[in-house]
């Protein structure tokens, strides 16, 4: 090691360099604090969540102020590295290494390096002793004869969970994370026996449909179905053309870069907010019904269709482009016969999923928009109406178990065929 | 049924495939006439044909009738969608297309071939319904009868009531077991065998119907879409689904941009978030946005815990190679199956809507709906995964006689960790986005809150919520997706 580090010094190298290789060694070092830190933190919280809930009676998830928690995770995550091998160097797959060719750092110099991990940090004496060496060492490294090495192999591969300091941690984690979600979700099992009565309402009525409105069923069932073809359609009308937009290896120039990036992030954003958050924005904007349920999934779609579509067009084979562009087509032409039939089967066969998704959304939209299947289900459960209910369960199921084995079956169809179309091509 | 006779007989799939497609399309297209004729007539002259013109009871039969001779005369006179999906041009002796008579001659002969055939497909299925109908009375207490009218059995007699479901029981097992030969004669003789490939209608037309590969000599040169039928039916029925659709969800775009200006300010305070009871809780709800948050994320955990821990072991009872040989097992797998399938095409929200109203509203509604949702989508994903395992391992260990729990434990445990980490991964991102959303039903978390503000209309306060839900999903999303990056 001391012998890469003195040959390290004998290339000169440009400042850039230097800043580059000072983030490659503190990137890590400064992930694993932060895993650390984060780590005992979090430990923390959720303890004082669990022993006040179970010792004291208080809902609360810090029993001290804060600043004391920053102290405390804080010094004891720097405790952790130096003493021991944290979570954070285990993830990192950091190493503290001695200087000198002996097996392991002793406890003086670990001391030594936690004080002038100190030194450097809090005192503005000594901030300028934080700054790299040429060896890409801090003052601490440089005074403990100490480092921090990154190496491929896993800083502890042989030992069993309980035996290390970072298993233990998770170990504790992991049980005081259990017990606050058990508290914080209200989990109690003997809720689900002690309201039997409810649940036998509940059943009784599932398993003795009332079919006596079944026509009407139907019809609430077609009303929803086309809701979700039409907020397909519309998606494919809009997010194909914008699919070319927000395609990386299309949008070369600067306006097009710009363009990619608005597109993108808009279309991500637009992703991220659920549907029935969109049905319920709709629902105010024009009324209920049918229309706003279509347009919220609409707007999903959109932003779905599109993230498929153009990551489909990323990855497009660039041979018959370029053999058109050569010919001296225009742009149009080369979109036309270059790039389309390439993404015409996966484009249809993307659709046919979003499709599908949107028949099972549709359902669970309805009950915000209050149209088809959705509202009647949501009305009928909500005034115990279990009998009206199960009729429209099972259309549910049947419905999305039909279109899901359709859309499967078209869909292994069109990637085969399209598969076998481009082996038949190369033949002749 | 002989073995001879099951081997020689030859099913025709591919023609009752393109069969049920042109049929199905018919019927999708009679019933969107009927609905835009309906629509005419309500805007122009104000009244619906249900009001003026009453569908007869026979009405439903004959348009399915209708549409099945439209889509037999249709295969026969033109290239259908059904015929070109499943590859199958009908040809006569010289590989040549038939003349026009031979087609109108074979679908004249198709027609009651195709209807005697739907009847007697339907035969061996009426007889389990009549069964499944007279149990249910019987069990009920109804009263069966075999004409309508007159019951057989009124509650208060048994000894009749035995002896009669035992006779009914009994003819309807000997109408089953003459129905299924009656059916399969009937496909015997209609359908041609293996040595004679060719349909009753096709020896009488001597006309054959070959899957487009079997043709010898250069394939025809493909048409214009509009010069074709398949092109001009796919044109009609993408307009009308369009014009249907147009109607059937009341599409106005008109008024989603004649009310853009009212939604403006709404969007203004959307994007002007009130972080106001961002730490402090809110006074009406007794919860901050942070708490709930909290709240969220850990349904989410419980959900994804519980959903791994049930769906686990029952992936091994849904894996077709690892359930016994035999009817045992088969019910096992199918039951398992079924279980997954069924449990997860009901959406999670439906599910808390239930469990809201047996273990009341809270958190805890919202983390059983979304446990038993994730049950059965974890369950179908890892069973899929133990079918495609390598079987080089478990074979080693069968060969070296180990015992069932062993093979799991060490043949097929070790290969599907990593993709069952993965997958659960995966279950949890969408667990966190779905936990949201389920306070809408009365599941507890941040989408009570979310939905207490937009009934209040306080913008400022949905738009806080919405950007912390999308913050925290994303941040979710990173950090499984660099995890299972890691994982991979």
């Amino acid at each position: 090691m001391t012998s890469r580090a003195s040959r390290d010094t004998l290339i000169r190298r440009s400042w850039y360099d230097r800043v580059q290789q000072v983030f490659d060694v503190l990137g890590p070092q400064v992930t694993c604090y932060l895993i650390d830190f984060i780590t005992i933190a979090y430990t923390i919280v959720m303890g004082c969540y669990a022993y006040g809930r179970l010792f004291l009676g208080v809902e609360s998830f810090l029993l001290f102020p804060w600043w004391l928690l920053v102290l405390i995770a804080a010094e004891a995550a720097l405790l952790w590295e130096t003493f021991g091998v944290s979570v954070g160097m285990q993830a990192t797959r950091l190493k503290l290494l001695s200087d000198h060719e002996e097996p392991g750092v002793g406890v003086g110099r670990r001391l030594l390096r936690f004080g002038w991990i100190h030194a450097t940090v809090l005192g503005i004496l000594g901030a300028p002793l934080a700054f790299f060496d040429r060896q890409q060492r801090t003052a601490a490294d440089r005074l403990s004869h100490s480092r921090l090495h990154r190496s491929e192999e896993p800083t502890e591969a042989r030992k069993p969970w309980y035996a290390t300091s970072a298993g233990l941690g998770t170990a504790v984690l992991l049980v005081l994370t259990l017990v606050t979600a058990v508290y914080l979700t209200e989990f109690n099992l003997r809720r689900l026996f002690t309201q039997a009565g409810r649940a036998s309402i509940i059943l009784d009525g599932l398993f003795h449909p009332d079919f006596s409105g079944f026509g009407e069923d139907i019809g609430l069932l077609v009303e929803t179905i086309f809701m979700a073809l039409m907020a397909t359609l519309f998606g494919v009308i809009v997010a194909v053309p914008l699919s070319f937009l927000a395609a990386r290896n299309l949008s070369t120039s600067l306006v097009g870069r710009a363009i990619y990036t608005i597109v993108r992030s808009i279309m991500s954003i637009t992703r991220s907010v659920e549907p029935i958050i969109w049905a319920v924005i709709f629902v105010l904007w024009v009324r209920l019904g049918t229309f706003p349920g279509m347009l919220a999934l609409w707007i999903h779609s959109i932003a779905d269709l599109t993230k498929l579509y153009s990551e489909r067009l990323e990855s497009i084979d660039e041979g018959p482009v370029e053999a058109i562009r050569s010919t001296g087509a225009t742009k149009l032409q080369i979109i036309l016969f270059g790039i389309i039939p390439q993404i015409l089967n996966p484009y249809l066969s993307f659709t046919l999923y979003r499709w599908d998704i949107n028949v099972r959304m549709s359902v669970v939209i309805g009950m915000v928009a209050g149209a088809g299947l959705g509202q009647k289900l949501f009305l009928s459960i909500r005034y115990w109406k279990f009998k009206t209910a199960a009729p429209l369960l099972l259309l549910v199921v049947v419905t999305v178990w039909v279109i899901d084995y359709l859309s499967s079956r078209l869909r292994t169809r069109l990637e085969t065929g399209a598969a076998g179309k481009k082996t038949s091509t190369t033949e002749s | 049924m002989t073995r001879s006779t099951r081997t020689q007989l030859r099913f025709p799939k591919k023609r009752i495939v393109a069969i049920l497609i042109d049929w199905i399309i018919w019927a999708y297209l009679s019933y969107c006439a009927f609905y835009l004729i309906d629509y005419l007539y309500r805007t122009f002259f104000a009244l619906s044909i249900h009001d003026k013109l009453v569908f007869p009871s026979y009405g439903w039969a004959a348009a399915i009738l209708g549409s099945l001779i439209v889509a037999i005369l249709w295969e026969n006179l033109g290239i259908s969608i059904g015929h070109k999906a499943n590859d199958l041009v009908f040809l006569d002796g010289q590989h040549a297309r038939p003349s026009t008579a031979k087609r109108i001659c074979h679908a004249f002969l198709d027609l009651p071939t195709w209807g005697g055939s739907v009847l007697a497909a339907a035969l061996p299925l009426l007889a389990p319904i009549g069964l499944g109908t007279w149990i249910y009375n019987l069990v009920v207490g109804v009263g069966v009868s075999f004409v309508p009218g007159i019951t057989l059995w009124s509650p208060g007699s048994w000894g009749a009531t035995l002896g009669y479901s035992l006779l009914s029981v009994a003819a309807i097992v000997a109408i089953g077991f003459v129905s299924v030969f009656i059916f399969f004669f009937f496909i015997r003789w209609l359908w041609g065998t293996r040595t004679e490939p060719a349909c009753w209608s096709d020896r009488v037309c001597r006309v054959r119907l070959l899957s487009s590969d079997e043709i010898p000599g250069p394939a025809a040169p493909p048409r214009r879409w509009f010069h074709t039928s398949v092109g001009i039916m796919a044109f009609v029925l993408v307009v009308t689904t369009f014009a249907v659709g147009w109607l059937l969800t009341d599409v106005d775009f008109g008024h989603l941009i004649q009310r853009a200006p009212y939604m403006s300010s709404m969007v203004g305070r959307l994007l002007s978030p009130d972080f106001s009871s961002f730490v402090k809780p809110d006074f009406l709800l007794n919860d901050s946005i942070l708490t709930a948050m909290v709240e969220t994320v850990f349904m989410a955990l419980m959900a994804t815990l519980i959903g791994l821990v049930v769906a686990f072991p029952l992936s091994f009872l849904g894996a077709r190679n690892l359930v016994r040989k035999g009817p045992l097992g088969w019910i096992v797998y199918t039951v398992t199956r079924a279980f997954f399938n069924i449990f997860r095409s009901i959406e999670v929200l439906i599910w808390a809507l239930i469990f809201a109203v047996w273990v009341g509203f809270g958190p805890f509604a919202g983390v059983i709906a979304l446990a038993i949702h994730t049950v059965a989508a974890l369950g179908k994903l890892f069973s899929e995964q133990v079918e495609s395992i390598d079987p080089g391992p478990v074979e080693a260990i069968t060969a070296a006689g180990g015992r069932r729990w062993q093979i799991i434990a060490y043949g097929v445990i070790p290969q599907v960790v990593p993709s069952f980490t993965a997958f659960s991964m995966y279950r949890w991102d969408i667990n966190v986005r779905m936990s949201t959303i389920v306070g809408l039903v009365g599941g507890g978390g941040i989408g009570r809150m979310l939905f207490h503000y937009t009934n209040e209309l306080q913008w400022e306060r949905v738009g806080a919520v919405i950007l912390i839900i999308i913050a925290v999903v994303w941040t979710m999303d990173y950090l499984s997706g660099r995890i299972r990056e890691r994982i991979a």
